[in-house]
């Protein structure tokens, strides 16, 4: 039990020190893929939050990755603002978003809440896709993201292993403070809810406002994961809101294992590891050995990969 | 208003509930008295689950009013009521599955000695809830299981588990809802026993569904009789039990 | 300006009887193997795809209306054999899981073989009705029809054949039917096969309307989930109904607006149903 605790906690830090140290040695290539798995692994945390932690099933997370990117281009390109403006702008849009929507959506029955996280992405990218003087459509914006100011130096993010430490930065914190929140009594009560809703209500537990604030995280982690992915490849455009990328965001999630927190980030690692690999090597088959691989691994450990392993190191079973 | 009334724990104004056509629950004034343990009893159907409903807050009623310590708590939200001190356990139990034993008592437990929704720090590090827990798991006895999952749990002591997360909230009336429902003989003696206990050292105010009538003579100072959604009769067990008319609908269900 | 209100309409009516077509086979599969099949815009598309190879090599579109359905059970049964009876019983979100990877499987397999160039098929009834001053093109006519005669016949099937009366049983109560010596299996592989089927005959008649392309099924797969949830998963009339109404919906908001826009109402639209029918149409739940 403590045993399991101990291993788990090496892990992470042996892998923050790889993460921090790998990349220096690293060719361009595998390091851009590495800072990519960084904000797939944030994006698809976001699902886990709302859906491994809370129970929601939330089918458009697309929908804030899409907000997050296009609020921080926007004010760049639009209203002329620096670096940190831009991530404020960018981060207030998807909370206001993430509330808003929120408060309608996390009223209704599971069926009907899922039908309604994929309309609302749908209807973004329709729209995104239509008011092109707006969004750009398709095309969408390619910009200079301005660099970093600290006061007493500027980080410029014209250079890849500039964008990758400040991509590293904001995902590691943005994962230690989801671990936190899941650890303190609000994220308990937010997985009591996953677990039974109707019982956490009876023990005192406001579950409505519970749930919004667990979408408004959910939505505000993906969300940082659009923006950094534009800090990564300096564009965005409307097909971010396609319903595709949501997909991705539970296929990630799911074969990493769901409410792990973990899981969103072993799951990106390992599937995009494997596409980008064997994109380059085999190219016309390599999603018929994704689609094997994603089947194999499920089959095998349906509770996900970092399920599997916490499961086969306490045998007794272990709640969280 | 009597001035007993007045002190009344719980009381119900002319309570009723429609679903649609059928009226589950009719203009029922249901009265327990402070340091009251009162057994309610009906034949299936009577309503006594969708009364529990309605008193926490599950259901709300279509007319009628609700007051707990004289406080009217008619429509409140479920987890408004449970701040104010009113608890239940259910009769299919519901549990949280995936979570330790001590983390199902905690959940509650933070609720009722105080605790607010801290962002920062780590749940099980509050010190009240701590202690509390602590108690509770050793009142029903499963202090020994505190770190299992509770689907691994027998159905015994989930039954017990069910009754501990109710004590969670550090109620002041505590609802329960066929608390030996699925026990063996035996077990059901070691249940009731504990309901006498905790009923004596800490809830005063307890309100039992019961089926089982060893159980009702064992715990019941009074009695309630719920048939068709009214109330047929309530007073000291004694006299109910003698009531001819409860004799005749419900007595020859179970052993007298 | 009313002519083409009610072309349009017409169109979408047209549209909502093969977008029920897929979506009654998806809540089929749904409602009877408990799996949520994320990969049957691929079966759609293949059946799309048979008709163009029907239209190629066999020289008639037609001949598609009964190999395509007929190559999709094949399909259905070789998918089902390998990797869908594994995933009976598991949690809806590993079911999603597994169908993710079959739908990369079959839609690369589709891209190889067929290539990535969208391809049109002619008008196999070229023939126009009289209607409004100018003429509404027969086929779509005809594939309202022919939808309508496949989902009745299914329906027929399923209420009078006793093979259709085990899928209900089965459906109904696993318990007892496994009881009452139901075949399980054999229900559940046709079950499965007949989804497939279904998509596939949308396929075949979408496919002289719109072009076939190897990913055509992606845009209409979430069309399909959204109509099967408003439905009320399981029901057979709630599914044409909610199909027709989007259909007519996007149809009639394309003639004010453009086809994007038209989308975004269709949807809006059916958000606002939700809203106020939370239970779906004819729903079960």
């Amino acid at each position: 039990m403590s045993s399991q605790k101990n291993i788990f906690r090496l892990l992470a830090l042996a892998s923050l020190a790889a993460l921090i140290i790998l990349p220096i040695f690293l060719p361009p290539f595998q390091r851009y893929i590495l800072t990519e798995i960084l904000i797939w692994g944030l994006f698809a945390l976001g699902f886990d939050i709302i859906f491994g932690c809370t129970g929601l099933l939330n089918f458009g997370m697309s929908s804030f990755f899409g907000m997050g990117s296009y609020g921080f281009v926007l004010s760049i390109v639009k209203l002329g603002f620096g670096f940190w403006p831009a991530l404020f702008i960018g981060i207030l849009t998807v909370v206001v978003f993430s509330i808003v929507t929120g408060a309608v959506m996390t009223r209704f029955k599971s069926h009907y809440f899922i039908v309604f996280t994929i309309v609302m992405s749908m209807i973004l990218f329709f729209l995104a896709m239509n008011l092109r003087k707006f969004t750009g459509g398709d095309e969408g914006y390619t910009i200079l993201v301005p660099s970093l100011s600290l006061g007493i130096t500027d980080i410029s993010l014209a250079h890849p292993l500039n964008r990758y430490y400040v991509i590293l930065f904001f995902s590691a914190m943005a994962f230690l403070f989801v671990q936190k929140i899941f650890r303190s009594p609000l994220g308990r009560a937010i997985i009591a809810i996953k677990e039974n809703e109707e019982r956490a209500k009876i023990i005192g537990y406001n579950t409505p406002l519970l749930k919004l604030i667990s979408f408004t995280l959910s939505g505000t982690v993906s969300g940082l994961a659009g923006i950094l992915y534009v800090i990564l490849n300096s564009t965005t455009n409307a097909e971010v809101f396609f319903w595709i990328l949501s997909g991705k965001a539970v296929m990630w999630t799911v074969v990493g294992g769901l409410g792990t927190l973990w899981g969103p980030f072993v799951g990106a690692g390992v599937l995009v590891f494997f596409e980008d690999i064997l994109s380059s090597w085999l190219v016309k088959i390599y999603p018929i050995l994704i689609g094997l691989i994603l089947i194999t691994v499920i089959l095998l450990a349906p509770q996900g990969i970092v399920g599997y392993f916490q499961k086969i190191w306490t045998p007794g079973g272990n709640g969280k | 208003m009597k001035k007993r009334e007045m002190e009344a724990t719980l009381r119900t104004q002319d309570l009723t509930i429609h679903f649609g056509g059928l009226t589950a629950i009719k203009k029922v004034n249901f009265v327990l008295h402070p340091g009251e343990i009162k057994a309610l009893i009906g034949p299936n159907g009577a309503g006594k689950t969708t009364f529990f409903n309605l008193i926490c807050g599950n259901l709300k009623p279509t007319e009628g009013k609700i007051f707990f310590q004289s406080e009217e708590i008619t429509g409140l939200s479920p987890y408004a009521i449970c701040r104010k001190g009113i608890s239940r356990t259910y009769q299919k139990t519901s549990l949280f599955p995936n979570l330790s034993v001590r983390e199902n008592i905690r959940l509650g437990a933070h609720n009722g000695f105080g605790g607010k929704l801290h962002l920062f720090r780590r749940a099980e590090t509050i010190p009240m809830a701590r202690k509390k827990v602590e108690e509770i798991m050793e009142l029903v006895g499963l202090q020994e299981k505190a770190e299992q999952q509770v689907l691994n749990l027998s159905y015994g002591d989930q039954r017990l588990l069910e009754i501990a997360i109710g004590l969670s909230t550090n109620p002041q009336l505590l609802l329960l809802d066929e608390p030996t429902a699925g026990l063996s003989i035996a077990e059901s003696r070691i249940m009731t026993a504990k309901i006498k206990d905790l009923a004596k050292r800490s809830i005063q105010n307890v309100i039992i569904v019961e089926h089982d009538m060893e159980v009702v003579r064992e715990l019941a100072m009074s009695i309630c009789v719920l048939s068709n959604g009214e109330i047929l009769t309530d007073g000291p067990a004694e006299e109910v039990k003698k009531n001819p008319k409860v004799q005749e609908i419900y007595w020859g269900i179970g052993e007298c | 300006m009313i002519e083409l209100l009610i072309s349009q309409a017409v169109n979408g009516f047209v549209w909502g009887w093969i977008l029920a077509l897929i979506s009654i086979g998806l809540t089929l599969i749904y409602g009877q193997l408990g799996i949520i099949n994320v990969a049957h815009g691929v079966l759609y598309t293949l059946g799309a795809v048979g008709a163009y190879y029907s239209f190629a090599w066999l020289g008639g579109w037609g001949w598609s209306l009964l190999l395509s359905p007929i190559f999709l059970a094949f399909v259905g049964f070789i998918l089902y054999q390998t990797t869908i009876r594994f995933a009976l019983g598991r949690d809806p979100i590993v079911t999603v899981i597994i169908t993710y990877g079959i739908l990369f499987i079959l839609e690369q397999m589709t891209f190889l073989f067929y290539g990535g160039i969208p391809r049109t098929i002619p008008n196999p009834i070229d023939y126009g009705i009289p209607f409004m001053g100018s003429t509404y093109p027969l086929y779509r006519v005809f594939c309202a029809g022919f939808s309508f005669l496949a989902i009745a016949g299914l329906m027929i099937f399923l209420k009078k054949t006793r093979f259709g009366l085990w899928i209900r049983a089965t459906k109904q109560d696993y318990e007892t039917a496994l009881n009452m010596g139901i075949p399980i299996r054999r229900v559940y592989l046709s079950t499965f096969c007949l989804g497939a089927a279904m998509a596939a005959l949308g396929g075949v008649l979408a496919a002289p309307i719109s072009s076939v392309n190897f990913n055509m099924g992606n845009n209409i797969i979430i069309d399909a989930f959204i109509v099967v949830i408003m439905a009320g998963f399981g029901s057979i009339p709630g599914t044409i109904v909610a199909a027709l109404i989007i259909e007519i919906v996007i149809g009639v908001s394309a003639s004010f607006f453009n086809p994007v826009l038209a989308k975004v109402i269709g949807l809006g639209v059916m958000l606002v149903a939700l809203f106020f029918r939370p239970e779906g149409i004819f729903g079960e739940d």
